[in-house]
């Protein structure tokens, strides 16, 4: 019941905010956009369905300003102080911490709602319906979820960060975690064995033109299909291959690369997907494990 | 007695920095209690731990008997309101707003205590201004009204008249010992401004260096620092004998010091006590402030150790 009259309290502060609908009419206005730009788009490239193309095009937007919303909305508790008016009348910590991630998240899925609403409202009649609507469905689950370890996370950080540099810390690690996600991916695409073209010669013939021949290590001239191949000092071995996969598997960052892409490249150049109910869990664990150590941290923590 | 407030041995450190050391207090039922102290005495410390905002390092504390460590304390804390340092307001609301939003908070059914409040703290006219607009006097008495929502039986108030022009300094007071003597309220006030303490405490606690130096009651403090005429005279039990003659009240302090209490006619006892071969080497009107009895009790040292 405490939770709920807490949570009653930030849903009044949160649509009192103006941040909060800057937030709605930049969702909305994304879903106005993302119609244009396939539209536009539309005979330059292959679209597996037009309207699927542009349903999740959200996320990376939202994976930046829910946490510029999210991490201010709580950080004017400690700012105004207000956070004492919930303390000293007995409101517990553990009360204060879930109340305010239930509503940073539910910002969060209020947005996807406003850009799913406006793009499909929009998109239906310019790009014809969906040709996907379970594997769509589906997805976006996934991606709520996506957004519930995101959220766990800034709501971490703006619970123990009570200065307004939590914004730009939230944002950055956002950031991160996008970058992150692409470094990590770029490198457990690198093939094992590469050519050796070690052995390749530049040759200028008699009329002044180049050619280029390929030799082996005793120096005899070799066709281009027998190149001997070698192992890829760029390629990441075991242990740390599976190491760095699961990195992404289960941050937020590596998840939404792993969502948007339809799954990540292999070394042989083919495309693998990691399941959803899999990264599911990890999203639902990463949730509940930060969760957990932020409330340790919170309980512990002195306040002003 | 029944008391509100009461602290065992209550210790808290910053690091190695030591901001109170086994404080002790007793705030007593339907009591003003001021907690006097320098800057940096550790007077906000104590009311971060009392308002469940910081937790102790050791020691315990109860309100209303609810034990720190215990779960009663949060029922105990649904009786409490307060006003810790700045008041706690939502800069961009109203101060419509800022109340309803307190009574969502607890739960309140309604708002109907809303004009209640912002009439009692004199800001029903400023109901609908963002409290970004208020001037200092206004946030604190908004703050105040917050801490009122819910109607609590205990109120703590942290330096509440700290930086309030003096027609400000009037107004708070005034709603303090309103709500003491109409709501029965027990009010913990932590101030340094002596003087403004003695006209609103029914109860002292002196504290210096993170400790408790002594409680007080206002009347024992009234008794303490009240007015008097001291004689030092050469024959204390002679000065007895005429002053009971006299039917003066009087208390003698030492071997050659009496306070007498009441109004006095110096040549007549000059002369009454010349007849009994007694010495008056000094007459002088006698008056001890809070603030003189303040600095006998912590000292002179100038500043505090940060505690705050």
């Amino acid at each position: 019941m405490a939770v709920i009259n807490l949570l009653s309290a930030n849903f009044f502060s949160m649509i009192r905010s103006k941040r909060f609908w800057l937030g709605t009419f930049i969702m909305a206005a994304g879903g106005v956009y993302m119609v244009l730009d396939i539209n536009r788009m539309k005979d330059m490239a292959e679209f597996d369905g037009l309207l699927d193309s542009g349903v999740f095009q959200y996320a990376i937007l939202l994976f930046l300003i829910l946490p510029a919303l999210g991490s201010l909305f709580i950080n004017t508790d400690y700012n105004d102080g207000t956070i004492r008016n919930k303390l000293t009348v007995g409101r517990t910590r553990t009360q204060v911490y879930l109340s305010n991630l239930i509503t940073v998240y539910a910002a969060g899925v209020f947005y996807t709602l406003v850009y799913e609403a406006v793009y499909l409202l929009v998109g239906f009649p310019v790009l014809g319906s969906l040709r996907h609507p379970q594997a769509a469905l589906s997805k976006l689950l996934m991606m709520l979820l996506l957004f519930l370890a995101l959220s766990a996370l800034f709501t971490l950080l703006a619970t123990l960060i009570t200065n307004r540099s939590v914004l730009l810390i939230c944002v950055f690690m956002a950031f991160g975690l996008i970058l992150g996600a692409q470094i990590i991916n770029a490198k457990l695409e690198a093939p094992e064995m590469i050519e050796d073209y070690g052995g390749v010669t530049y040759i200028t013939t008699e009329d002044g033109n180049m050619t280029v021949q390929y030799m082996d290590k005793n120096g005899n001239p070799i066709d281009p299909e027998d190149i001997p191949r070698v192992p890829n000092p760029r390629y990441v071995a075991e242990p740390m291959r599976t190491v760095l996969r699961k990195v992404n598997d289960i941050q937020p960052g590596g998840q939404l690369a792993e969502l948007l892409e339809d799954g990540h490249l292999e070394p042989d150049g083919f495309k693998t997907a990691t399941p959803y109910w899999q990264l599911a869990l990890y999203a639902a664990g990463l949730a509940a494990a930060v969760t957990a150590g932020g409330l340790i941290f919170f309980r512990r923590k002195d306040l002003k | 007695m029944e008391y509100v407030l009461q602290t065992s041995a209550l210790g808290k450190s910053y690091g190695h920095f030591k901001a109170l050391e086994n404080f002790n207090i007793a705030v007593p039922k339907g009591a003003i209690y001021g907690i006097v102290g320098r800057n940096g005495a550790g007077k906000t410390t104590l009311l971060r731990l009392v308002c469940g905002l910081q937790t102790p390092t050791y020691g315990t504390y109860s309100i209303y008997g609810a034990n720190n460590g215990s779960l009663e304390i949060i029922k105990a804390r649904r009786r409490m309101g307060a006003v810790v340092e700045t008041p706690s307001i939502y800069l961009d609301m109203s101060a419509e707003n800022n109340l309803r939003q307190q009574c969502r908070i607890l739960g309140l059914p309604d708002f109907s205590c809303v004009p209640e409040l912002l009439e009692l703290v004199g800001l029903e006219s400023a109901g609908r201004k963002k409290a970004r607009n208020f001037s200092l006097g206004m946030r604190q008495r908004l703050g105040i009204a917050v801490a009122l929502c819910g109607s609590p039986d205990f109120l703590v108030l942290d330096e509440p008249v700290n930086g309030l022009d003096p027609q400000g300094i009037v107004e708070v007071r005034e709603l303090i010992l309103k709500l003491n003597q109409e709501r029965n309220i027990t009010v913990l006030i932590s101030s340094h401004i002596l003087e403004e303490m003695h006209k609103l405490a029914t109860h002292y606690g002196f504290i210096d260096g993170g400790r408790m130096v002594r409680e007080i009651s206002a009347q024992e403090l009234e008794a303490t620092c009240r007015k008097c005429v001291r004689a030092d005279v050469s024959e204390p039990k002679a000065v007895a004998l005429v002053l009971d003659e006299m039917q003066l009240e009087y208390k003698i302090l030492d071997g050659r010091q009496v306070d007498i209490y009441d109004a006095v006619n110096v040549s007549k006892l000059v002369r009454a006590l010349s007849e009994r071969g007694c010495e008056v080497y000094n007459i002088q009107n006698h008056d001890e402030s809070l603030e003189s009895y303040f600095l006998s009790l912590v000292g002179t040292g100038k500043g505090g150790d940060g505690r705050d």
